[in-house]
């Protein structure tokens, strides 16, 4: 008896202290998180201080030099010269020769999600890297818990000229997308927002067999889906073609195959938040013309004209379906992806960009998201915030600036795409059109002087296409004559397109319930469009989505709207 | 107890002390994390300086416009792959001991074991072509009897279905070997008295073979009525699609989606604490059961 009573004692002292030192493990790093910030202001304001002193230069270079931490999206697709990699590249080289700042990278992902799984996992383990890219989510979360340093300061003084132009071109947003209570606390990745546009690709050797008309209003397009099901367009006798292809996932994707671009026919406009006619935001996924444009789907899946598997397809899958489906709604980089495989193992297919088609008289809008979509951002206590600015400056500068030198810095003649190595990857607003404008002049002229290594790596390779080389394909349908950049310039020029109104951060209830909303907004489509649901059946979701949290939602973002 | 008892069982205990620390490590401490489902937990925070939110992560969780369908869903098609998953090893493993052919026997046992060692992404990918309504295999067999093919994998009233069969399909090769071995446990000399007595096959299967196997029938039982909201999430998760998640989503593939994906960590705690709660009662009910009808106990 007596020693199962010091037994006890002895268990109860080991697990007494086996909890202690727990605890006590995790009070250290409790106490460590929250001592860092109280001790940090000192050191920023000192650091602050000691370089107003000398005249501020957007390049200059740190001596002693420093070395950094950083983390980033690495995808698959990112391919190293012989006897490179990320910490060795012509970027690592160039941060190190001018601004005296060797990157080791802390770690990468290849993907997004894995990248905010594992900031998570870093922010909720205190180590944060000095300099990394975040979502506009987490940059959020990160500002909210105080771990990221204020930027303002740093982009008015270190911002080089050509950094400056391109934030002036890309508008307030981006800027204003990064500012929480009047300080920025990112740096925005500027990017173009036509290039997220929806464009309507259409099988043209069809058309001519069919003998039918280009797609100009969305009467046009219904009559050219039906054709193209019905009257055996690949001629080999079956009814086995498409008129429009839609993925699993096409509510919310708009890459492949996606719904927005034959919503965008009829005036409505999924996943974006526009301007009613009170002038209040409200959200495009609700409104009554989207219940319009669902019921024309629902009698095309039932005459066949979608096929009746896209349920289960994911955008691979109909990639591959493409060679029987006539019509998709993509993005402007689709020729290169999943047209051009399709092109090159068919001989005869052509597929033509065009704008998206309307409905009625009024010209349809495309719709839009906000481009941003990254932001480099600084630990909170890292002695030089104005590093990410810097790198920034030599990015665009290396890229797009007066000593630009893009065959080294963005893409090699080798094809190697080297701008991926830099910290962050951005783009002036309207780059990718301003070098089709440019590609179709030196076409037509045959002057190449005034092109960047870019733009001349697309002249070479329509030009080799015009030789023959159905390879190069692609490169002709996107930045050649006709081609999906020439559809997003009429975009462009003429103002169709439908801006995401709103571009703040995520708001409270948007965190919290905009994932089963999405999911509601899915699960109901599908089931419309299937018929397996009748198209009342939007009417009940309109209700449950304003029910179930989008009241709240839309509230939300009208504070934010009339607060800015 | 006396010391010397204490003494020589020493090393015994200590022999346990490494298996109990990590149960301990791994199983125990990260319970703590269960803090989460009743904070607003934000990960740079974390559970120290994250504010309490008392029951409103459970609150949110039950007011989600499909968490009934969903708890159905899961309910359902984890008590019929409970049942499909006795019904189906068992009758295999009696129609293989009534093999003669040993040779025979063994292929089809290691024929259907074989998909077993195959995950769910693999045979998701293989599903979904040989369930195709346009070319699979199987709806041109469906096609060619005459029938409008079925859209195994788009259509709610056939997903749990397909779910439930595939599973089997999948898992049945494995819980076959587990009776088959039992089978063997059986004393041949029974049939014999059996055999004797006028007994015919089906008589001694009846009477004999199913009263040896009961034993462990009950335990696998047992065990699987733990599992009851376990409707399996890689394999819903590779075959659903929003046109199924009416009859497919399962609070697995809910918790996936709140947790990994939109990064909201309390209320998938809160989802997954409230399954666990489920379960463990589920084991008491089912532990007590085995006890009290099978007289049968593990502890």
């Amino acid at each position: 008896m007596k020693h199962r009573k010091t037994a006890g004692i002895l268990s109860f002292v080991l697990c007494l202290a086996m909890i202690l030192t727990a605890c006590s493990g995790k009070n250290d790093n409790g106490s460590n998180s929250s001592n860092a910030p109280s001790t940090e202001p000192n050191e920023t304001n000192a650091a602050t201080t000691e370089k107003a002193a000398p005249a501020v230069d957007p390049f200059g270079k740190y001596d002693p030099p420093i070395t950094i931490t950083a983390a980033k999206i690495v995808g698959a697709n990112v391919k190293f010269k012989e006897g490179e990699d990320l910490q060795n590249n012509v970027w690592s080289k160039l941060y190190a020769d001018t601004l005296g700042v060797t990157v080791d990278y802390a770690w990468t992902t290849p993907d997004l999600p894995s990248y905010e799984q594992k900031m998570n996992l870093t922010i909720a383990s205190g180590e944060l890297p000095d300099v990394f890219t975040v979502t506009a989510n987490m940059l959020n979360q990160l500002v909210e818990a105080g771990l990221v340093e204020d930027l303002t300061a740093a982009i008015d003084q270190y911002a080089a000229p050509i950094t400056k132009e391109i934030l002036k071109a890309a508008g307030k947003q981006p800027l204003q997308s990064a500012t929480f209570d009047g300080k920025v606390y990112g740096f925005p990745a500027t990017g173009s927002a036509a290039d997220i546009a929806p464009v309507l690709y259409v099988r043209t050797d069809w058309l001519k067999k069919l003998n039918l008309p280009e797609p100009k209003t969305m009467a046009d397009l219904l009559a050219i889906s039906d054709a193209f099901t019905n009257q055996d367009p690949d001629g080999n006798g079956k009814k086995d073609t498409y008129g429009l292809a839609l993925t699993k996932d096409s509510v919310h994707d708009t890459n492949v195959a996606g719904l927005q671009g034959f919503m965008n026919g009829y005036h409505a406009y999924l996943d974006i938040w526009i301007n009613d006619a009170s002038g209040k935001l409200v959200f495009g996924g609700i409104q009554p013309e989207v219940k319009q444009a669902l019921a024309q789907l629902q009698q095309m899946y039932k005459t066949g004209q979608i096929d009746k598997e896209f349920g289960t397809k994911d955008a691979g899958k109909v990639g591959e379906d493409l060679n029987r489906i006539g019509m998709q709604f993509g993005r402007m980089w689709n020729p290169g992806w999943p047209l051009q495989g399709q092109v090159t193992s068919n001989p005869g297919m052509e597929w033509t960009p065009y704008p998206i088609p309307s409905i009625d008289d009024k010209p349809a809008l495309a719709a839009t998201f906000f481009p941003v979509n990254s932001y480099l951002v600084v630990r909170k206590g890292f002695e030089h915030p104005e590093l990410a600015v810097k790198m920034m400056n030599l990015y665009y500068e290396k890229n797009f600036g007066p000593t630009a030198d893009p065959a080294t810095y963005n893409k090699t003649p080798e094809g190697v795409e080297t701008l991926q190595y830099a910290i962050m990857m951005a783009e002036p607003p309207t780059k990718n059109y301003d070098a089709h404008i440019k590609v179709v002049d030196a076409l037509k002229s045959g002057d190449t002087s005034k092109l960047n290594a870019e733009e001349l790596g697309y002249v070479n390779e329509i030009k080799q296409f015009n030789e023959g080389d159905i390879n190069k394909w692609a490169a002709n349908k996107i930045f050649g004559p006709g081609g999906s950049q020439s559809v997003l310039g009429q975009y462009i020029t003429g103002k169709l397109t439908q801006p995401d109104e709103f571009y703040g951060a995520p708001t409270p209830t948007m965190a919290q319930r905009k994932s089963s909303l999405d999911t509601l907004m899915e699960e109901t489509f599908a089931k419309i469009i299937m018929g397996g649901a009748s198209i009342d059946e939007f009417d009940k979701y309109v209700e449950n989505w304003k029910k179930l949290g989008g009241d709240a939602i839309t509230q939300e973002v009208n504070d934010w709207y009339s607060s800015k | 107890m006396n010391r010397t008892k204490l003494k020589l069982e020493m090393p015994l205990h200590l022999l346990l002390l490494p298996g109990l620390l990590f149960v301990i490590v791994f199983n125990y401490i990260p319970m703590l994390g269960i803090v989460m489902a009743f904070q607003k937990f934000i990960p740079a925070r974390g559970f120290f300086d994250s504010d309490w939110a008392g029951l409103d992560n459970f609150r949110y969780v039950f007011s989600m416009p499909n968490i009934g369908q969903v708890i159905w869903n899961t309910v359902f098609i984890a008590t019929m792959k409970i049942i499909a998953g006795l019904i189906v090893p068992i009758s295999i493993a009696l129609l293989l001991n009534e093999l003669i052919h040993e040779k025979f026997k063994r292929w089809v046992q290691t024929l259907i074991y074989l998909p077993h060692f195959l995950s769910w992404v693999i045979l998701g990918g293989i599903l979904l072509d040989l369930l195709s309504p346009n070319d699979g295999i199987v709806n041109q067999f469906i096609k060619g009897i005459g029938m409008e093919p079925i859209y195994f994998l788009g259509d709610n009233k056939w997903f749990p279905i397909t779910i439930i069969l595939s599973d089997q399909w999948k898992e049945m090769g494995f819980s076959t070997i587990v009776y088959l071995a039992a089978l063997t446990s059986i004393n041949p000399s029974l049939y014999e008295a059996a055999k004797l007595d006028g007994a015919n096959r089906i008589r001694q299967t009846w009477h004999i073979t199913m009263p040896g196997i009961r034993p462990i029938i009950i335990l696998m039982l047992t065990l699987s009525l733990g599992q009851a909201l376990n409707a399996g999430f890689d394999q819903i998760f590779n075959l659903y699609s929003p046109s199924v998640y009416e009859s497919g989503d399962i609070l697995d593939t809910l918790v996936y989606r709140l947790g990994l994906v939109d990064a909201q960590y309390a209320v998938a705690t809160a989802v997954g604490l409230f399954k666990s709660i489920v379960s463990f009662c589920l084991i008491s009910v089912s532990y007590w059961m085995a006890y009290r009808f099978a007289n049968y106990r593990i502890f």
